[in-house]
């Protein structure tokens, strides 16, 4: 990341303190980042020497916390993006417009890190590109490798738009995209997304007796799905918040008002799957009696549903990130509960702690890319500065706008 | 909320609906996809098993496995990558049961179905074998077997799935396994599997003590490894399994699932885009 120009443009634009305050906050920011990163960094080295032993997983527990966290929960926090971009470009939701680029670029990095996980779980991380040109058509597995590499270049296609109004970007570099390509690149995110969200929990459809009866259902690609994008559009929530806070921008009223419509809908969408789901397997009284299917219901559906279905907690911020942050954690721990809660028998898998050092770090390399990629592309509206010598007018707008004059 | 609005987000909820309803074409009986196949087996008689661990040794031979440590006693070791057999002490009240337990061959293998690259096959002879020029070590087999099997080389830098090959190598030059062949009080019978299933029916007819079940023989499709015993097979810790094989579920996913989500995804996002293009077009024309 190179610091020196953009100190300098802000130096010109604001108040000298303010900067000085700013930029030591920044710094401040990036060294606890680089800390835990190499924390990370370490646990991948120890990993890579030693193997898997250092991790806590066994032949009862194949899969722990990085398939659960590190690539099944970070990618379905990054599935914001392509009902987003599906709103805005095919069904013309114009007030989400303001959404798009931060929940393409949070995507496009959930993605990467989620791939870098898989990489450093697999047995063998040499061999990982095996996955792209021998296929097995049988395997949802295989379907999911498939559809979140093609995705990937999609949210590239749709990320190279914002990449190309940067001022630190060499434009050449970026090869300029037609906005038909763009618009095909959103339609084929949109069904590759909902293919492999579904399809992650869909890998579970094979082990209906390997795994507790609490679980196991065919309906676990509907509520892999349905949390995804109730757990993704509340990242986006809680992201716009954030940056509202730190940018000093104006939260978007509308735009929140129309996700956090989505939001209940899906959000009751899973409640029905997974409550229904439950009462006609195992009995509804087993929602109370275990604590883990109590919690993911909690907070996937009911806590969200609860603090965004009253308008008066709907308004307020701290209502608002309380329920983007129960529908992330919702996320999370539904994951977590299907890989690891739903194979528990004799043993019980803690996991170690470089095991838990490495999510960390990967969780830290996330938030720098963020940090990095908003001070270098033009994400928020606030964030983009014009160069003073050459007073370059450069609207932030979608190519889609451009229509409308 | 105008109309316009109010279309945009039933057009938009509309879509989700349709296609969470493609995911209820799952279906919810799975058809067995068993398919005969004249394929070998292993017919293992509980009864005439008694634990001498023959098997165990052999198996290590036959395959060039490392050998363990002479501490620690061969029954209370688990499967793992260098060890595809073992047999083990089940106690069921006073009376003392040996289970050997390997890779079940299955005839509609999930690991089969599950591996992401395509490594575990189903040969023509009924062993089901990793290739381990392909492996890339997701373990995504050993979440998906039902009996536990495939091991993870847990102690290695680059490490791969390893199990029971049936003793492929030599299926191949027509010699049975290495396990069957040293028992020495006959429990493992090696045969084609339709002859196994009629000599285990005419052992459980001729003789009261046996349960009148076939282990294998329905168990998640059928497998190519059968067990007749005389104690409860769940007693012995054999996982009770439905009669549909796992990789039918997955079946229906590719089947109905995929395809209903690509084409509605299609027409519908294809189709907003296009509504919504035009009605763009007719604005600007009222506009100018």
């Amino acid at each position: 990341m190179s610091k020196a120009k953009p100190e300098t443009l802000e130096e010109i634009l604001a108040p000298e303190l303010k900067i000085k305050v700013a930029n030591k906050r920044l710094i401040a920011w990036l060294t606890v980042l680089s800390i835990f990163i190499g924390i990370g960094a370490y646990g991948v080295y120890l990993r890579f020497t030693r193997g898997l032993l250092i991790t806590a997983l066994s032949n009862e527990y194949p899969w722990g916390l990085w398939i659960s966290i590190d690539v099944l929960a970070t990618i379905a926090l990054g599935a914001g993006a392509f009902v987003i971009a599906a709103s805005v470009y095919c069904f013309g939701i114009h007030e989400l417009e303001s959404l798009v680029r931060p929940s393409v670029l949070s995507a496009l990095i959930a993605y990467i890190i989620g791939t870098v996980a898989l990489i450093i779980d697999i047995g063998r991380p040499d061999r990982f590109w095996i996955t792209l040109i021998s296929p097995n058509h049988h395997s949802i597995m295989w379907e999911n490798v498939i559809c979140i590499t093609i995705y990937l270049m999609c949210l590239l296609v749709e990320f190279s738009t914002i990449a190309r109004e940067s001022n630190y970007v060499e434009f050449k570099l970026i090869p300029r995209i037609p906005k038909n390509l763009v618009v095909i690149a959103v339609i084929a995110g949109a069904i590759l997304s909902t293919m492999h969200q579904s399809g992650l929990g869909g890998v579970y459809l094979v082990t209906p007796v390997r795994i507790n009866t609490l679980w196991w259902t065919e309906f676990i690609p509907v509520l892999f799905w349905t949390s995804a994008v109730a757990g993704g559009l509340g990242m986006v929530i809680f992201e716009s918040i954030i940056s509202s806070k730190i940018l000093r921008i104006p939260l978007e009223k509308n735009a929140i008002n129309i996700l956090v419509k989505m939001i209940l809908f899906f959000s009751i969408l899973y409640l029905y799957f997974r409550v229904s789901v439950l009462a006609f397997k195992v009995g509804i009284e087993q929602i109370l009696v275990n604590q883990f299917v109590l919690m993911e219901i909690l907070l996937c559906s009911l806590i969200p549903i609860f603090l965004l279905a009253v308008p008066k907690i709907r308004r307020n911020v701290i209502g608002l990130f309380v329920a983007s942050i129960s529908l992330m954690g919702g996320a999370v721990i539904s994951r977590w509960n299907l890989v690891v809660t739903s194979m528990v028998t004799s043993s019980i898998y803690y996991p170690t702690w470089i095991e838990a050092g490495i999510t960390i770090g990967l969780i830290a390399l996330t938030l720098l890319f963020y940090t990095a990629a908003v001070k270098l592309f033009p994400i928020y509206p606030t964030v983009e500065i014009p160069i003073p010598e050459v007073v370059v007018k450069k609207e932030v707008s979608t190519p889609l706008k451009e229509t409308h004059h | 909320m105008n109309r316009r609005e109010f279309l945009k987000s039933s057009l938009f909820f509309s879509s989700s609906i349709a296609v969470l309803s493609m995911f209820n074409s799952i279906n919810k009986t799975y058809p067995t996809r068993v398919e005969e196949l004249d394929s070998y087996g292993m017919l293992i008689d509980v009864t005439k098993c008694i634990g001498c661990g023959s098997c165990y040794v052999a198996c290590k031979i036959a395959n060039n496995l490392p050998v363990e440590s002479e501490n620690i006693p061969r029954a209370s070791l688990d499967l793992s990558s260098t060890r595809f057999t073992n047999v083990f002490t089940r106690r069921i009240g006073d009376k003392y049961r040996f289970v050997k337990i390997q890779c079940m061959h299955c005839i509609d293998p999930a690991c089969v179905a599950a591996c992401t690259v395509g490594a575990m096959r189903k040969t023509e002879t009924g062993a089901v074998v990793v290739d381990e020029s392909k492996c890339v070590g997701c373990r995504y087999c050993m979440v998906a077997c039902p009996f536990k099997i495939p091991r993870f080389q847990w102690d290695k830098q680059l490490a791969i799935v390893a199990k029971c090959t049936l003793c492929l190598n030599r299926l191949e030059k027509g010699i049975q396994p290495a396990c069957a062949s040293v028992c020495p009080t006959n429990a493992i019978k090696f045969g084609k599997r339709k002859e196994l299933i009629e000599e285990a029916w005419r052992r459980i007819n001729n003789n009261e003590k046996y349960v009148k079940h076939v282990y294998g023989e329905s168990e998640v499709g059928g497998t190519s490894i059968l067990y007749i015993s005389d104690v409860p097979f769940e007693l012995l810790g054999f996982p009770k399994l439905p009669e549909y094989s796992l990789p039918s579920i997955t079946e229906n996913w590719f089947k109905y699932a995929v395809p209903s989500i690509i084409t509605i995804g299609i027409l519908l996002l294809g189709g907003a885009y296009l509504y919504n293009e035009r009605l763009n077009k007719k604005r600007r024309v009222i506009y100018e």
